[in-house]
């Protein structure tokens, strides 16, 4: 890697630092658009995937399914049973493809892992890579995933319309690798992370702004709900969390309880 | 580079309120890496107009509001730049501001440099034979300044080594100033204020941080209540806000 590239790469870094912590959404965002200029591709994902505890011991996805996803370009999901939401369904009805093996090889370990290089030629000739993601002009996606514990992972996910070479593929894992404190952000802002069920995205949106000095009445205003809706969704959000206040929510933020970053009892896959 | 990384991790796995020990563990991890025999930390602020500063100001109204050490037995710069004299060696940090920068003695200095009584009462005298610095600004008034000291001419590649250590963690140099005062506060915070902020950033009671710190409850209520009025924050919960990169007041 060039040291001009990673110099762009700790820019982007000290970038995501400046941003508040309420603005999780618009940080990642701009993190990808940048991300997608540099590596030259086409689009970029992220996607928080979670561990259920107390399934079966046969799921060859051992449990992980992606309970947060977001996209920076919404073009390639014109089709919502073509592509990636087709594949995000396919993956919690457990219709397996070879390709979902992927995410799970050396699972709980940073790691970067793409589609061309971890699938054989042949799979790129089925009606699945085609319905998937050959219908868009999706020639590769690369992967790079870090784990906050062993049951939450945060992945990033690149789609190239042309071979990816190995230097971006570098370039995408470096800009992934050093942000650790980002992605743990990141899913304690969809409650994934010390949370007993993931947000919903009506949730996520008041978790943002319950983040800054806004009054509840305020946020309702902000996001065109009712009061009393917005109480509500405050009152499911300090539940999930198991806090009591605005002040132990934010607590989160800055403090790692029992200094480990499991889940309150009870929550997705923590152990019982 | 994956070593870096790791450390990197370790830091973001602290609490804010163990400011101390991640900077601690950050400066110890560097120290045995790179092999020195001493690592400091410095934040810097500029006074601003109104404060007392002098026209003939060698340091540029920049002063050393808050320092750490791993080891204690070397003379930390603040020392010296608590009465700044004018020396070659104190115009090296006032170089290109407001940028990511690292600089080294034997990098910047001449040879007859090291052969003056400055440079022997402040290093040589303390088997200092090279020292090099990292800079992170944090805005164009205050500065997160990381020291290496060792007993040899350092390496380019060990200069490099904590040049790239320090760089990709703009948000922990963040939290460095924060929880001394020199960022988002209208004045440093005194070292009993700085330990009172660390254990009001947990869930600690004002009982609890009393008890903890030996102090008496109403001494331990003082602090805060000068903490509060330092950060201009009505609350704990506004306290901690600051910490989540909402500012105060302008930054």
């Amino acid at each position: 890697m060039l040291a001009g590239q990673k110099e762009e790469i700790h820019r982007l870094w000290d970038d995501l630092s400046d941003f508040d912590t309420s603005q999780s959404q618009e940080a990642v965002l701009s993190l990808m658009a940048a991300l997608v200029k540099l590596a030259g591709v086409a689009n970029a994902t992220w996607a928080g995937a979670i561990r259920m505890s107390g399934g079966d011991e046969r799921d060859p996805l051992q449990g992980w399914r992606v309970a947060t996803f977001m996209t920076l370009a919404p073009l390639a999901l014109q089709s919502d049973e073509g592509h990636l939401g087709g594949v995000l369904r396919l993956w919690d009805r457990r219709e397996i493809d070879p390709s979902f093996l992927l995410p799970l090889k050396e699972v709980g370990t940073f790691r970067t892992y793409s589609l061309r290089r971890g699938l054989p030629a042949e799979w790129f000739e089925t009606p699945f890579y085609h319905r998937h993601y050959g219908f868009c002009g999706v020639h590769d996606v690369v992967f790079v995933a870090f784990p906050l514990n062993e049951d939450c992972e945060s992945h990033f996910g690149f789609y190239a319309h042309q071979p990816v070479s190995d230097e971006t593929i570098a370039l995408l894992t470096y800009a992934v690798r050093g942000i650790k404190w980002f992605h743990r952000h990141l899913m304690l802002s969809h409650g994934l992370l010390m949370a007993s069920a993931p947000l919903t995205p009506t949730e996520h949106k008041v978790l943002q702004l319950l983040l800054t000095e806004m009054t509840e009445k305020r946020i309702a205003r902000e996001l065109v709900l009712g009061e009393s809706a917005t109480h509500r969704h405050v009152v499911a959000i300090f539940r999930k969390f198991g806090v009591r206040s605005r002040a132990g929510l934010i607590s989160l933020w800055l403090n790692h309880p029992a200094g480990l970053d499991v889940g309150i009892p009870g929550a997705p896959g923590r152990p019982d | 580079m994956q070593q870096i990384h790791r450390l990197w991790d370790e830091l973001a796995d602290f609490d804010v309120g163990q400011c101390d020990a991640a900077s601690n563990r950050l400066m110890t991890a560097l120290a045995e890496r790179a092999d020195m025999s001493n690592v400091t930390w410095a934040g810097a602020v500029r006074l601003t107009r109104g404060e007392r500063a002098d026209s003939d100001d060698v340091m540029r109204r920049w002063r050393v509001a808050a320092a750490q050490s791993l080891h204690p037995y070397i003379p930390p710069p603040h020392r010296i730049w608590d009465k700044p004299e004018a020396d070659p060696s104190m115009d090296i940090p006032l170089r290109d501001l407001g940028r990511f920068r690292n600089y080294t003695f034997r990098r910047e200095l001449p040879e007859s440099w090291f052969q003056s009584p400055f440079y022997r009462q402040h290093y040589g005298d303390h088997g200092i034979v090279d020292a090099t610095f990292v800079a992170f600004p944090i805005n164009e008034d205050c500065e997160s300044h990381f020291g290496f000291w060792a007993r040899r001419p350092l390496e380019d590649e060990t200069i490099a080594l904590v040049a790239y250590a320090l760089r990709g963690i703009k948000w922990f140099h963040r939290r460095l100033m924060l929880i001394h005062g020199l960022f988002l506060a209208s004045s440093p915070l005194t070292p009993t204020e700085h330990k009172v902020t660390q254990l009001l950033l947990t869930d600690a009671s004002e009982k609890r941080i009393a008890h903890q710190l030996g102090l008496a409850g109403s001494t331990t209520h003082q602090h805060v209540v000068a903490i509060y009025r330092k950060f201009g924050v009505r609350s704990r919960a506004g306290l901690m806000s600051l910490w989540l990169n909402r500012p105060a007041r302008a930054e």
